[in-house]
């Protein structure tokens, strides 16, 4: 870990960098800002390429091409970045519907809970038992209160922890990858390449 | 290059050419093998890489989704696993590298940009760039360079040990076609050799060895077979050549022969060349005698030169007519009989040239003596139908034939010689005769070229018979010389001569037109004036005397002294009417000019007889 000291140094100004190239970016908002803007732009591309290392149940799809919902619950932090950054993509085939709402659905397959519901975390993560819903939140101790990936901001560096164990439990299979890049996984796994 | 491995050995041409030839195989093999080697090295790294790429693109894709450089980087990390690979890179869609991965000691850099997809093979190396696909969306660019480097090893490797198998081979195969090589070129030798030999000791007797039945035995056979012919021909031509050297040897000798023949010919018509233009010389000579004994003379002198060797005789018939007398002789044996009688000689008689060459022989002319020697010549001097005379020559051997068929050539180019002599002395003879003869018969004097005496006396009988006719007067000057014998004892005939050719010329110019000077005989001259008185006549025979005393003659250029004449004039009527009165009275009157002293002119006394002859006509 202290040998990967430096590494960690250069990471957050990639990942800005990829943020400010994959969210399209939105006016006023130059790069190296350390504006929410930006930061939620990264967020919103973060759960699209969640989607990507995630493989749902097909009993979660009507349909080959039916539409991923991706679901907003409580205060939506994004604004229309979110729209912005899905609008025409697909995972998988599958268009990509957002929606928003303030009671969860089971309906939905990508669930960012924002943290105005940080209170009624455990009791919404105790609704979508055996839904195969993967949670994304922003709150410290998300994955704590039984969510599966929790984002991490320091100003303009995104990170992310992953429960693997959580998404199992959900039916969901996360790709390894994803795993790998995963911050808490990183510590856990130590000096695994 | 080429010409010297042409000139040598086929020992050392088959070594050669067995060792290029394993040589060669083993490089094109080798060369076959290296190529394949190395393709098959480039495709394998190839596909090597293009999976190593795959597997690393798979395995960036999160890192690139998420822009996690230190995944990405660990995932290259592995490519070090690789010692052929030396470079690797992780581009985002933007060009960008994410993560490199470099080998230890590698000095390639990193390319800014990761270039269009697909594989390259530079001497940098292979290169193989692929795109990062995720859920069909392309997110990047792996970049993978394998250095070449093994290759490089694999084939110096490859190539020493070829090179060493290809050396082994050829010292190998050097040995053994050494060993193996005599087999095929023994024979080669062996009839090269022998070939040599009979080249150079030209002995086409030699045969090579035969060996087996391959193509160099089927050779061998063969040149033993050209041998064969060869030392046939040798001997035919050889005997060919001998027959011919003898044939050459004998046209030789005959060409020698002929040659010689044809000097002998040649010497001979020099001969008779020279005596023909002896001959026509002799011709001339003869023509240009003025009397007889100048024909001997001439004749005694060239004949020793026409006849070498030979003796002879110039014989005349004497004005009598019965006997013949010889006039000149040359030689060492001339006839001997200088008189004889014209019936003893048979050429003589017959009028033909008479050859005898036998001493015995009946018709040898009575007039030789066995002095003169077999061989005896007479040919007849015929001129105008007149026998003058006959040529005797006692031929003596041959001079000039040194053979038999020379000898009878030879005699006969002597009698046509002789026959041709004998016919110019003859001409010459009969026109000495014809001159003499014209001579008697000319009206010209031929000293002083004026009237001879004869010409006057037919001349002076005309006038007077004219004169008497025309009752006209003629006068005659008799003109002698005084002391003409002293002229001829002081300066001999010639200047007597001269003299008297000084004063015709003095005459002539004196007395012209009608007036006829003449020589009446020695010193004496004879000059008619037609139609001149006697007084006249003495005038002009004063005039005539006293030029005369002025004439100064020459003989010799030397002056003769002084000349003078004494003239007696006679004229007619007076002194006569017939020519032999007139001459008679001047010769006296003559007479009378001498005894007064000479130098002087005197008239003939008047015969009163022949004044009353003249007068009776009827002159009163």
């Amino acid at each position: 870990m202290t040998a990967r000291g430096p590494q960690w140094r250069v990471l957050p100004v990639a990942l800005v960098l990829w943020g400010t190239v994959l969210g399209a970016a939105g006016p006023g908002t130059g790069p190296g800002e350390g504006t929410r803007a930006d930061e939620y732009r990264v967020k919103a591309a973060f759960l699209f390429n969640f989607a990507k290392f995630i493989e749902w149940p097909s009993s979660s799809f009507s349909g080959t091409t039916t539409p991923l919902q991706v679901c907003v619950l409580g205060v939506d932090p994004f604004g229309s970045t979110l729209d912005d950054t899905l609008r025409g993509r697909a995972v998988a085939g599958r268009p990509i519907q957002v929606r928003r709402m303030t009671e969860p659905d089971r309906s939905c397959h990508l669930l960012f809970i924002s943290t105005s519901e940080r209170k009624r975390l455990p009791l919404i993560t105790e609704q979508l038992r055996g839904a195969s819903i993967l949670t994304v939140g922003e709150d410290d101790g998300f994955i704590a209160a039984g969510g599966m990936i929790e984002l991490i901001s320091d100003g303009d560096n995104v990170q992310f922890n992953v429960s693997p164990l959580a998404a199992e439990r959900a039916g969901l299979h996360v790709s390894a990858r994803l795993v790998s890049l995963a911050a808490n996984q990183r510590h856990a796994s130590g000096g695994r390449r | 290059m080429t010409r010297w491995f042409e000139d040598a050995s086929i020992r050392w041409k088959l070594t050669v050419l067995m060792a290029a030839t394993t040589a060669m195989v083993l490089t094109l093999a080798a060369l076959a093998m290296g190529t394949y080697e190395v393709v098959t090295f480039k495709r394998a790294l190839e596909q090597k890489l293009t999976v190593v790429a795959e597997i690393v693109g798979r395995n960036s894709t999160a890192a690139l989704a998420f822009g996690d450089a230190s995944v990405a980087r660990d995932v290259l990390a592995a490519l070090g696993a690789e010692p052929s690979i030396e470079l690797g890179a992780v581009y985002d869609n933007d060009g960008k590298p994410l993560a490199s991965f470099v080998a230890a000691g590698a000095e390639a850099v990193i390319p800014r940009t990761p270039g269009e997809p697909g594989n390259r093979t530079s001497a940098a190396g292979m290169t193989v760039i692929r795109p990062i696909v995720l859920d069909g969306e392309r997110v990047g660019t792996v970049f993978v360079q394998a250095t070449l480097g093994e290759l490089r090893a694999r084939m110096l490797l490859f190539g020493g040990l070829t090179l060493l198998v290809v050396f082994t081979c050829a010292v190998v195969g050097l040995v053994l076609s050494a060993g193996l090589q005599g087999r095929i070129s023994q024979p080669i030798l062996d009839l090269a050799n022998t070939a040599r030999l009979v080249t150079s000791d030209r002995n086409f007797s030699l045969r090579a060895t035969p060996g087996g039945r391959d193509e160099v035995g089927v050779l061998v056979q063969d040149f033993n077979r050209m041998l064969t012919e060869i030392e046939r021909q040798d001997h035919q031509l050889r005997q060919q050549q001998e027959s011919l050297t003898e044939e050459v040897a004998s046209r030789t000798a005959e060409l020698v022969s002929a040659n010689e023949r044809l000097t002998v010919s040649v010497k001979r018509v020099e001969h008779y060349a020279e005596q023909i233009a002896q001959l026509t010389a002799l011709g001339q000579l003869l023509q240009s005698c003025v009397s007889p004994d100048e024909v001997f003379g001439v004749i005694q002198d060239a004949m020793p030169g026409l006849f070498p060797g030979d003796s002879g005789s110039v014989t005349i018939l004497k004005a009598s007519g019965n006997l013949m007398e010889t006039m000149a002789a040359w030689g060492t044996n001339p006839p001997h009989q200088r008189v004889f009688a014209p019936d003893e000689c048979w050429a003589f008689r017959r009028g033909r040239p008479h050859l005898v060459t036998d001493a015995s022989s009946p018709l040898r002319c009575a007039h030789l003596t066995p002095e003169d020697g077999p061989t005896t010549f007479c040919v007849p001097m015929m001129a105008q139908g007149d026998n003058v005379g006959i040529l005797q020559f006692n031929f003596g051997s041959a001079v000039h034939g040194e053979q038999a068929d020379a000898t009878a050539s030879e005699q006969s180019t002597r009698t046509r010689i002789a026959s041709a002599l004998a016919e110019h002395t003859a001409l010459a003879l009969a026109n000495l005769r014809l001159r003499e003869a014209l001579r008697s018969q000319s009206i010209v004097d031929s000293l002083t070229g004026l009237f001879n005496r004869r010409y006057l006396e037919n001349m002076l009988e005309r006038e007077c018979r004219r004169a008497v006719r025309s009752k006209r007067p003629l006068s005659v000057l008799m003109i002698d010389v005084d002391h003409f014998k002293q002229f001829n004892d002081t300066w001999g005939h010639d200047g007597g001569d001269a003299v008297l050719r000084e004063l015709s010329t003095l005459l002539r110019a004196h007395f012209r037109g009608d007036d006829i000077a003449c020589r009446y005989g020695g010193e004496e001259f004879v000059v008619v004036l037609t139609e001149a008185s006697i007084e006249n006549a003495f005038a002009r025979a004063e005039d005539l005397r006293k030029e005369v005393h002025r004439l100064v003659a020459e003989h010799r250029r030397q002056p003769l002294g002084s000349v003078t004449v004494s003239v007696g004039v006679a004229c007619l009527p007076e002194h006569g009417v017939s020519p032999e009165d007139l001459i008679a009275a001047a010769d006296r009157a003559l007479y009378r000019a001498k005894d007064a002293g000479r130098n002087r002119t005197e008239t003939a006394s008047v015969s009163a007889h022949a004044l009353a002859r003249f007068s009776d006509p009827g002159l009163a």
